[in-house]
């Protein structure tokens, strides 16, 4: 086997990575069964710390390939990991093979080594084949259904319970955790609130592993309230009972009956996870957004009997931002007791604090930030250190563009961009920045903590953003499918409005369907309609040609070129003719296969959830049963679509489109990089409104939720902070966030009010630019960046 | 002077191309587009509700369970006898995986007819091949992966000389359907073994491996060629035999030995009394170029054929030389360089519809996004008809 000094020096020579730095070779060199944990802040290379490690227990530590089990929360950082592991692996023992001061047998045995073994894979999945393996041979296989499908069956339940008498307290009870200050009766009407609340706490309820009995005895004498966490139990039973009976379960569900088979294994039996027998080391990726069921579930496999507590945790407690999924930081900082308390022996804890990322000045920026606000420094992991840049060559300064109106702001992003874009240039009272070539405008990205184009009221940034970017002689197009209006934009209008107009052309079977269509689900395919008949009659310039020829030949029971329909027809076929008969020019574009993958997202769940909208039943039957049949798939199929319940995922494509420039969510820019960040730090104009997302005085529904079932959880007794410094922590963990994806420039954006050095009657306070939740204001005498 | 500060452009995400055999590989070759909307964008396909998709998966995994079950316990099965229990417990088990992806409540009654037939051929199969087979069975449903290096070059097909982008690798798996192990050709013994004796240029008494593939169709026939053409035809039937060689290539990456023999099964053409089609064909077949036995030779054994008149029937089998599995290779190879190009061109901000060329086939009257196609979009001519299904789209398009 390999020494780890060669395995270095191949990585180096062979797969062109750089060697590791001494805080790196500890995490990588420490023994095979240690438990380790891992303190990396970004761009500190954990990537490469895990897979070296990995790649150092099966090339110098002699583990099978088969052994190494390791666990990310997005199918891109698996993906990743994964070619990372076989691409410098091979390269590694390639380069060894073909070393002829390596001994032949060493080589030969090299040459046997099978990384594709090394099992790497999102928590979802390997649940889900754990769970699978676990069954009875005669047990019925169950579908996954997603978010939006499980929605959808809770608000099936909660429909059904609205029927009923006893509903109200537990309406009350929900509506105080959620949305306190909806007025009682509107929240009483608004089906989808309940069912999105009820779901929120059925899945802390599983992944905090609620004692559920406790929870229930928990209200104690209040009646009222008693009643509301009953009549919440029977719910739960009903969605849980609606689930199996279409043969499904939800990702929760799945994740903890693996937990289950893995943390009470049959000893021989074929229910026993395979993954049990075999398993050496296991690691685990950003452990500061697991959960108490996930926690469970590591444990479970790290008690393994070839894996005795050979766990490997990489997390950062500044990164953690899926607190509203359950997942809670306080995991990783109690890491060395759970651990002592499962295993009977404390963790290595070790510390990357070197980031390679960025630029001095950017990582000079982020630490700062970082460290800014007293009150936060309280949650940080302790032993963290500083970041230091491993970047030696001086990059340019943290910009900061503040101006009084969004036009005015968008305007100046917009120039800033075109300059680097198209001219490779602009100039800066901090000096030139020069785009270098093969430059793109993918390499910018516009990061805010909505995407959203607008709001119930206007239009946000990101929009003006948009259009500013549109105007003059040289458009740069943007890449915002999670904020763009994709549920009323032009492709969902085109393929909705042609399906109903193909389903229901007199609109009969759209006024049954209404009642049972949420929030404004009518409105927007109204205007489906609408955008339809004006694309018929040649406005706007794309030709309806084939969507003619498409109508006429529906009503001949015929498809558009070629056949005629079947009397059910599958709506996915039916979905695939309607884009066929839409323009190129709508078809050919990156916005239409994330608005169209939407419909068949739908269609697809609809197997589980509405399966009276998988067919539409056409011609030589009751007309009744055709009414019928389209009504189901108006609000089965077209309504999530339309009220916005089937939206666009966080995990988007990447790479982006390399025209576009990429307008994210912090959460959709968790994990990436990119050499201009552009980061909303606040389009505020009042100190009055939005104090939640700037300056929050209290919390939110995440925090409410955490607070009311902690105290039947596993974490019960830690010191609570309250709903606000949990908020406020929050918010400076996302910005963090946001901050760091900068690799060579940093710009912060906002209106002025929100500018750290703003001097005017009303600053607007704001975490994101300095401000601390005490009120007080550190940037305004000297910002940190120059402004433009 | 004025400070000057420099911007780098992205990397690119490092991913390695992973390509499966089935799922990718002979998807792309059949259509690069097709492919790129089911195989790279995960469109549903309309027709997963579709009769031979939901038969394939069902029998497949009837076949493992049962596979599973009476393989010798040394192989790590249980070594129970094939038996009715067996079959009817198999059959539910592949009943219940289809239940998980096409829900009863959503059938229409024409599928559940085919689904209800496909449970009957899924038991009589277990029960006719499962004695001969199945104690020879190391592994069912057995996943094999590889990495090979990354060719450096554009195919032809796909147009341009430009170099692939610099991933070094890519990984290629499958799950091959059974693997058979010590099978000692022998012209006189057991049908299989004499079915291996066949096909072997030097059969030797040296024990063989075998890596199996099941069809859930007939074997494709020349005097079913119609509006497809010979060559159509003939490229399923090298489609099917690239797959289990493929899979051999693959898991001869760190299997000890290499597979000797594949062999595809045409299990529609074992139980040919179920397919109501066979007693219409008739003319030039070419299965039997390979020595199989044509639909009219068939009728000539009678109601109750010989296990070995069956088996000679339904299966080909290909003996896995050195020429064989370099060609698959080769094969593999190209088609990787070929999606990686398409890949490559469709990044560079061209639409997928113009970044994936398409082939046209009799496949097209069966493709779902063919409304889509610019190839057929705005023809104006008549689609070719349904063309028969592809053993290889049938229950393995999720191998991996």
């Amino acid at each position: 086997m390999l020494r780890p000094e060669e395995l270095f020096g191949y990585l180096e020579r062979a797969a062109g990575r750089q060697s590791p730095d001494a805080g790196q070779r500890a995490a990588i060199l420490a023994p095979a069964s240690a438990g380790v944990r891992i303190l990396a802040g970004p761009g500190t290379g954990k990537t490469t710390c895990i897979v070296t490690r990995m790649l150092k227990l099966v090339l110098c530590d002699g583990v099978p390939a088969s052994g190494i089990l390791a666990m990310t929360f997005t199918r891109k950082a698996a993906e990743e990991m994964r070619s990372r592991v076989l691409g410098d692996g091979f390269a590694i023992i390639d380069a060894a093979r073909e070393d002829r001061a390596n001994s032949p047998a060493m080589r030969t045995a090299l040459g046997a080594i099978d990384l594709g073994q090394v099992q790497v894979g999102t928590i979802d999945s390997f649940c889900a084949r754990w769970a699978r393996e676990g069954s009875d041979p005669d047990d019925p296989f169950v579908a996954h259904v997603d978010d939006a499908g499980a929605a959808m069956a809770m608000e099936e339940v909660v429909r059904q319970r609205l029927r009923g008498a006893d509903w109200r307290p537990a309406v009350a009870f929900l509506r105080e955790l959620h949305r306190p200050h909806v007025p009682i009766n509107q929240y009483a009407a608004d089906v989808a609130l309940q069912a999105a609340a009820l779901h929120d706490l059925w899945r802390r309820r599983l992944h905090d592993r609620v004692d559920w009995a406790a929870f229930l005895a928990g209200a104690g004498a209040d009646p009222e309230a008693s009643a509301g966490r009953l009549q919440i139990h029977l719910a739960h039973r009903e969605y849980a009972s609606l689930l199996k009976s279409r043969g499904a379960m939800d990702h929760a569900m799945v994740q903890e009956k693996a937990r289950r088979l893995l943390a009470n294994p049959v000893s021989g039996s074929a229910r026993r996870p395979a993954i049990l027998e075999g398993l050496r080391a296991l690691f685990v990726d950003e452990y500061h957004d697991t959960d108490l069921l996930h926690q469970a579930v590591y444990f479970a496999l790290a008690g393994a009997p070839g894996c005795r507590g050979a766990i490997t945790i990489v997390g950062d407690d500044d990164q953690a931002i899926y607190r509203f999924r359950g997942g809670t930081v306080d995991l990783l900082a109690d890491f060395p007791a759970a651990y002592h308390n499962a295993f009977g022996r404390n963790p290595e804890t070790l510390v990357l604090d070197v980031t390679y990322r960025a630029t001095p000045e950017v990582a000079a920026f982020v630490e700062q930030f970082g460290s800014l606000d007293d009150a936060y420094q309280a949650v940080r992991s302790l032993g963290r250190k500083a970041l230091r840049p491993g970047r030696d060559v001086a990059g340019a300064p943290v910009l900061g563009l503040f101006r009084p109106t969004l036009p005015d702001l968008a305007r100046d992003i917009a120039t800033l961009i075109r300059g680097l874009v198209h001219h490779g240039s602009v100039e800066t009272p901090a000096g030139r920045i020069v785009a270098g070539p093969g430059r793109a405008p993918s390499d910018l990205a516009l990061i805010c903590r909505s995407p959203q184009e607008r709001d119930r009221q206007s239009e946000r940034l990101p929009a003006y953003v948009r259009r500013a970017l549109a105007d003059g002689a040289h458009p740069i197009a943007v890449w915002n499918p999670r904020g763009a209006p994709t549920r009323s934009g032009r492709v969902a209008a085109l393929v909705g409005g042609l399906a109903l107009r193909l389903l229901d052309p007199d609109g009969d079977a759209f006024r049954v369907a209404s009642p049972r269509l949420l929030d404004d689900a009518e409105a927007v395919m109204r205007g489906w309609y609408e955008d339809l008949a004006a694309f018929l009659d040649g406005a706007g310039g794309a030709d309806p040609t084939r969507a003619r020829e498409l109508i006429r030949a529906w009503d001949l029971g015929s498809r558009r070129s070629h056949g005629p329909w079947e009397s059910d027809i599958p709506v996915v076929a039916f979905l695939y003719e309607l884009a066929g008969a839409l323009p190129d020019a709508v078809v050919d574009t990156p916005e239409f296969a994330v608005a169209f993958g939407l419909f068949l997202k739908q269609a697809e769940a609809c197997r589980w959830v509405a399966p009276a909208a998988t067919f539409i039943r056409r011609s030589g039957r009751d007309l009744t049963v055709v009414r019928a049949s389209v009504v189901e798939v108006i609000v089965g199929l077209l309504g999530p679509v339309a009220d916005g319940r089937r939206r666009v995922e966080d995990e988007g494509p990447d790479p982006f489109p390399r025209n576009r420039v990429p307008i994210l969510s912090i959460h959709q820019s968790k994990g990436l990089e990119f050499p201009v960040a552009i980061v909303d730090a606040g389009c505020f104009l009042s100190p009055r409104t939005y104090a939640f997302q700037r300056m929050p005085e209290t919390g939110a529904p995440e925090h409410r939720f955490e607070k009311t079932v902690r105290p039947y959880t596993e974490l019960w007794g830690r010191v609570a902070r309250s709903d606000r410094d949990l908020a406020c922590d929050d918010l400076i963990r996302s910005q963090f966030v946001a901050y760091s994806r900068a690799r060579d420039l940093l710009v912060l954006v906002g209106l002025s009010p929100c500018a750290p050095d703003f001097v005017g009657q009303r600053p607007v306070p704001n975490l994101a630019t300095g401000w601390m939740r005490d009120g007080s204001r550190s940037w305004a005498e000297n910002p940190p960046m120059v402004m433009l | 002077m004025t400070e000057t500060f420099e911007i780098g452009a992205r990397p690119r995400p490092y991913l390695l191309p992973r390509l499966r055999v089935a799922g990718d590989l002979l998807r792309f070759e059949a259509c690069p587009l097709r492919y790129r909307m089911h195989g790279v964008g995960a469109w549903p396909e309309a027709d997963a509700e579709d009769a031979p998709r939901l038969a394939g998966m069902l029998v497949h995994a009837a076949l493992d369970h049962a596979g599973t079950a009476c393989r010798p316990m040394e192989a790590g099965g249980q070594g129970m006898p094939v038996d009715a229990v067996v079959a009817s417990r198999a059959v539910g088990s592949g009943q219940r995986l289809v239940d998980a992806v096409s829900p009863r409540a959503s059938r229409s009654v024409a599928l559940q007819g085919a689904l209800d037939a496909a449970a009957t051929l899924a038991r009589r199969t277990i029960l006719i091949l499962g004695p001969h087979l199945f104690p020879y069975l190391a592994a069912t449903e057995q996943r094999v992966a590889a990495t090979r290096r990354q060719p450096d070059y554009m195919p032809d097909e796909v147009g341009g000389s430009r170099r692939l982008r610099k991933v070094e690798r890519f990984e290629v798996s499958g799950v091959l359907d059974a693997l058979a192990t010590g099978l000692v050709p022998d012209p006189d013994g057991d049908p299989f073994l004499a079915l291996i004796h066949g096909a072997l240029k030097q059969p030797g008494v040296v024990p063989v491996d075998a890596v199996i593939d099941y069809k859930l169709a007939r074997r494709p026939r020349t005097s079913e060629v119609g509006s497809r053409g010979a060559t159509s035809v003939r490229g399923e039937l090298e489609a099917h035999l690239f797959q289990v060689a493929a899979y051999a290539r693959i898991r001869d990456q760190f299997a000890a030995g290499r597979a000797r023999v594949g062999i595809v099964i045409y299990l529609n053409d074992l139980l040919p009394e179920l397919d109501s089609r066979h007693d219409t064909q008739s003319g030039p077949d070419l299965g039997a170029e390979r020595g199989a036995i044509t639909d009219d030779e068939w009728r000539l054994l009678g109601d109750a054929p010989s296990v070995a008149a069956r088996l000679h029937r339904a299966s080909t089998v290909i003996e896995l030389d050195d020429d064989v599995i370099a060609e698959a290779t080769a094969r593999i190879d190209r088609i990787a360089a070929a999606i990686e190009a398409c890949a490559e061109h469709e990044a560079a901000s061209v639409p997928p519809r113009l970044a994936w060329p398409t082939r046209r086939s009799a496949l097209c009257g069966d493709c779902d996004v063919r409304p889509m196609c610019p190839e057929w979009q705005d023809a104006g001519e008549s689609m070719p008809g349904v063309a028969p299904k592809l053993g290889y789209a049938q229950g393995e398009l999720d191998d991996g």
